[in-house]
């Protein structure tokens, strides 16, 4: 995020940076210069920018763009490695928790479970926005249909999993989770 | 059953002391982002609202139902009023304590044993500078029978503590932390509190 002296006075722009951190999404915060930082922003990482550092058409200098580039990546890889790790572990505890057993995790993160009652699974956890092609490379990968995409609902419109519950049910046997409900659904899963 | 807990957690100032020598703000965020989606709805949440967290805390509460907010009890000192963030107008349950004027350590205080009243059963430290070490003194003394969960990796004044009570493993599988250490199933239902 660009954090511009008028930055919070947004509802929107609050609201997109409340989401992200609820999605545990890493923030780079790239102060302009000679503002005082938020204390909403506390948790984010932090680039800040000299004036110097502004050529004169108005652009940042390549030296600036590089450091910028690097911190970035250094948010965006640990956030990534965090998110995957939990949402990996979700599945890891709801299956534990309905006394079922995880097998192992081949290609993709994809991963094999045994529910209780003998009931074999493929369950592709998935960062980000899941989609029909996320649906069908699941299904591809696991070479059947019965599939679970486990995905972080935070900041995803109810239209949009509205649309993911219709496009499982009519595609059959796969389902999508809520990694919050992950261990509620797949008991429901298990009682069928 | 565990049905109240109390969060103590910010992110360590540059500016004060040397607790953000050790602090990740990153895992600060997402060790309270995980509590939270484990904890919402199924036990009740006590903390004195920080600005960077209660944005987040909030949206976590209107993704899993606004309803829930109401499973959390936000306390703020009037001192601080200048910067409380606009998500404090969001929860139905936000107790302001008055100030004393000018003094922010007893504003502090004042708020804190206000916030302290009633019972607890366990006591979560994420980050933090002197203020999580104040907490938990004093929370310890109100509480003595509770559980005290000092957070390691995220650093700060929490890991000092739980350096303290011996506590030094830095696993960052928080959501697991959480759930075992708490006793928190994940397969209850979100309507307990």
């Amino acid at each position: 995020m660009l954090e511009s002296p008028e930055y919070f006075a947004s509802r929107w722009t609050e609201a997109e940076y409340g989401r992200a951190l609820a999605k545990g999404i890493g923030v780079l915060r790239v102060q302009w210069p000679d503002t005082t930082p938020s204390p909403v922003t506390s948790t984010a990482s932090r680039a800040e920018l000299l004036v110097e550092e502004f050529r004169a058409d108005g652009q940042l200098s390549d030296v600036a763009i590089q450091r910028i580039c690097r911190q970035l990546e250094a948010v965006r890889s640990q956030s990534h490695a965090l998110r995957t790790m939990s949402l990996m572990d979700a599945v890891r505890i709801a299956i534990e928790q309905i006394e079922g057993q995880v097998n192992g995790v081949g290609p993709g993160r994809l991963m094999q479970v045994t529910l209780r009652n003998g009931r074999q699974l493929s369950v592709q956890p998935t960062l980000g926005v899941p989609t029909a092609m996320t649906l069908q490379e699941t299904i591809l990968r696991a070479g059947h249909d019965d599939c679970a995409v486990v995905y972080n609902h935070y900041g995803i419109m109810a239209s949009w999993q509205a649309h993911l519950e219709w496009l499982a049910n009519r595609v059959g046997g796969s389902r999508w989770v809520r990694q919050s409900d992950a261990a509620w659904d797949f008991a429901g899963w298990d009682a069928q | 059953m565990m049905n109240r807990i109390f969060l103590s957690a910010s992110v360590p100032r540059p500016d004060r002391g040397n607790f953000h020598e050790t602090a990740d703000p990153f895992l600060i965020q997402f060790a309270v982002r995980e509590l939270m989606t484990l904890t919402l709805g199924r036990r009740q949440i006590v903390w004195g609202g920080h600005p960077a967290i209660t944005p987040m805390i909030w949206a976590i509460c209107s993704d899993l139902g606004v309803t829930y907010s109401a499973a959390v009890h936000l306390f703020q000192s009037r001192f601080f009023s200048a910067v409380f963030p606009e998500e404090n107008d969001s929860f139905s349950n936000v107790t302001v304590v008055d100030a004393v004027e000018g003094d922010r350590s007893a504003s502090l205080a004042r708020m804190r044993d206000q916030m302290f009243a009633g019972s607890f059963d366990a006591a979560v430290f994420i980050g933090g500078m002197e203020g999580v070490l104040e907490e938990y003194e004093l929370f310890t003394r109100m509480h003595p029978n509770a559980l005290v969960l000092p957070i390691f990796a995220p650093g700060g004044a929490a890991q000092e503590l739980a350096k303290r009570l011996g506590m030094t493993d830095d696993r960052v599988d928080f959501a697991r932390l959480f759930s075992e250490e708490l006793g928190i199933s994940q397969i209850e239902r979100r309507d307990q509190v």
